[in-house]
């Protein structure tokens, strides 16, 4: 590693916020889950022992249809004869990179609104505030569910749909820092020097909104993944009946859960085992980088 | 106060109007002729019934037309349309003549809308305020009981047990309830039927993450509050422990706890509509999952949520005139 690298890292270690994480037991606990979610995600392919579209057939040329968990399927097969664990390992990653779009599309929107209100104020700020606090109050799941409806359910309106009015959080939450941030000396210097304010915005104010949204799109994370999965949960049309993803998977396992009982268990906890673990290191970075923020 | 919350709900209004238009957009955007969705099921084909149906839907007029036509029943259809027999009987039975004077117009598969909410309303109602009330109930409890015990193996349980209860899926948890108490030991309905016991497990699935965070902001709300001076006054003059946490302690620390309640109002409408499917429960969510697929019902869709949100709303306002009264410093400006 370059040894500008190292000593950043070796300043950063010992900063009293990384210290403060350090000592967090649940943090560390939630780092190592998500480490290891990461880590299934990106090696599907070695850890899985089955293709997780593959239909698998016994000697006798039948389909292994619902068979029980055993050494050859750890968690049985499920209505098409296919493997369960590998369908599983498989979805992580893909319920992952839903997660991280419908995140990121929340801080597209939500970050340069916060921004602007923040540190323009005045009319622009109030007309934003407003529709803020309007979209809190307003049944967010149910104008998903009516908008990826209307337009046809997929994966791709799915994330659309909770993309699109999902943001307020992060306006907030950046906007106040954004006008904490804006009476400091040094904003009120480089703006004395004639700086554009989308320069000031960019380079002084942004990087001081980092450690609350850093936070924020940690535990968002941990509910996005949630609402996917309720979404293909409700309607799994939406999702191609081979793709594994767990929402549909539930919906799918549903219909068997008396005598399949492991299979609706196992998929529904590998959910929670992830979103505790982005729970665990966000409440961790929230205690260690703004104890004040309230999600 | 009630000057801010007017002030506050202004919004509400427009902001209902261009959602609902998006939605409105979004059906136009779909693929597909949504003249089809809304045309009768048995006569999908027949090319002379779907011009009828362009016609008396304004799907002929520019979306905002439409729409308009859709709110307030204005403008009309072309009066010299009106005398054909056929067209005439289409257009007042089946197109909603504004949704504001509360025509909500006919769907093929459900007949009147307005009746098919109105039977479905009380369903989701029900579903939603005992998960609200068990939410805070309970969660109030486990919170207060945490915090009077900080430290203890009992402080330590509920707090993860609250990190977990946020962390389930409310339909997982559903399911996991049905497996266990239904499957297994017999002793709860599998799904709704109408009865009150039926009722309780969806409900405490739908408050499980609630309660969750309820109980988490009850504790930390509590610790703050019981740490003032007034509470070590309130001892000193020998008030009974019972009547320091209750009163003094709670009723102060009463408003963080409302606050992250009334931001999670609106989340219970999303949560029952799914949990509706976990348990067969025949409400508003069953309706608009039934209006989606498989033979999508546009209106129907667009008039739930717009039920539930103006639903929502009202629950703001109460939850608004609620902090009011529990504390009266705060000035609404």
């Amino acid at each position: 590693m370059p040894a500008p690298l190292i000593g950043w890292i070796r300043k950063m270690w010992t900063t009293p916020a990384a210290r403060k994480l350090r000592r967090n037991k649940l943090a560390w606990i939630g780092l190592a889950i998500i480490s290891a979610v990461v880590f299934f995600a990106i090696f599907a392919d070695f850890i899985a022992p089955y293709d997780p579209i593959e239909q698998i057939y016994d000697e006798r040329g039948e389909l292994v249809k619902l068979a029980s968990p055993s050494r050859q399927f750890l968690l049985g097969t499920d209505d098409f004869g296919r493997d369960i664990f590998s369908r599983i390992i498989h979805a992580i990653g893909l319920d992952l990179k839903l997660g991280l779009a419908l995140v990121g599309l929340w801080t597209a929107i939500g970050v340069p609104l916060g921004l602007i209100a923040g540190y323009y104020g005045g009319k622009i700020d109030s007309v934003i505030m407003r529709v803020v606090d309007g979209l809190y109050a307003f049944p967010y799941l149910v104008f998903a569910i009516a908008m990826a409806g209307l337009l046809g359910f997929s994966l791709t309106t799915i994330v659309i749909a909770l993309g699109i009015i999902g943001w307020p959080l992060f306006a907030r939450v950046v906007r106040g820092k954004a006008l904490a941030v804006k009476s400091e000396v040094y904003v009120e210097a480089s703006r004395a020097f004639g700086e554009r304010d989308r320069n000031i915005m960019l380079r002084y104010v942004l990087p001081n909104c980092l450690a609350p949204l850093i936070v924020i799109m940690t535990l968002s994370l941990a509910t996005s993944l949630i609402i996917i999965a309720a979404l293909t949960y409700l309607i799994p049309v939406g999702v191609p009946r081979h793709v594994p993803e767990l929402g549909s998977m539930l919906a799918a396992s549903y219909e068997h859960i008396r005598v399949q009982w492991w299979w609706p268990t196992s998929v529904g906890l590998t959910i929670v085992m992830i979103v505790l673990g982005f729970n665990f290191l966000g409440d961790g970075l929230r205690d260690a980088l703004d104890p004040r923020l309230r999600y | 106060m009630v000057r801010f919350v007017i002030k506050r709900l202004m919004i509400i209004p427009p902001l209902l109007l261009v959602l609902a238009f998006f939605l409105f957009l979004c059906l136009h955007l779909a693929p597909g002729d949504p003249a089809e969705l809304l045309a009768d099921p048995k006569l999908v084909g027949d090319e002379e019934h779907l011009a009828l149906v362009r016609k008396a839907y304004g799907l002929d007029k520019p979306i905002y037309i439409q729409y308009s036509r859709w709110l307030i029943g204005w403008p009309g259809p072309d009066p010299k349309y009106m005398e054909n027999e056929n067209f005439r009987e289409f257009y007042t039975t089946n197109v909603p003549k504004g949704i504001l004077w509360g025509d909500l117009g006919r769907s093929w598969k459900h007949g009147s809308i307005s009746e098919v909410i109105k039977e479905k309303l009380p369903v989701t109602l029900e579903l939603t305020v005992l998960a609200l009330l068990i939410a805070i109930g309970i969660g109030l409890l486990l919170g207060i009981i945490a915090a009077m015990k900080r430290g203890t193996i009992v402080d330590y349980f509920s707090t993860t047990g609250a990190l977990f209860g946020l962390s389930m899926p409310s339909y997982w948890l559903g399911m996991m309830m049905i497996l266990v108490f239904s499957y297994s030991l017999g002793w709860m309905p599998y799904r709704y039927d109408g009865s009150f016991t039926s009722m309780l497990m969806p409900a405490i699935a739908l408050g499980a993450f609630h309660m969750a965070s309820v109980a988490r902001m009850t504790r930390s709300s509590m610790l703050e509050v019981m740490g003032e001076d007034y509470i070590r006054t309130a001892r000193v003059k020998g008030v009974s422990e019972r009547l320091v946490v209750l009163k003094h302690g709670l009723k102060n620390a009463l408003i963080p706890i409302i606050t992250i309640l009334v931001l999670q109002i609106p989340w219970l409408f999303g949560g029952a509509v799914v949990l509706e499917k976990v348990f067969s429960i025949p409400g508003m969510g069953r309706l608009m999952i039934d209006s989606i697929f498989p033979h999508a019902d546009p209106y129907v869709v667009l008039d739930i949520f717009l039920v539930l949100s103006v639903l929502t709303v009202f629950a703001n306002l109460l939850a608004d005139i609620l902090y009011a009264y529990v504390n009266p410093r705060i000035r609404y400006g």
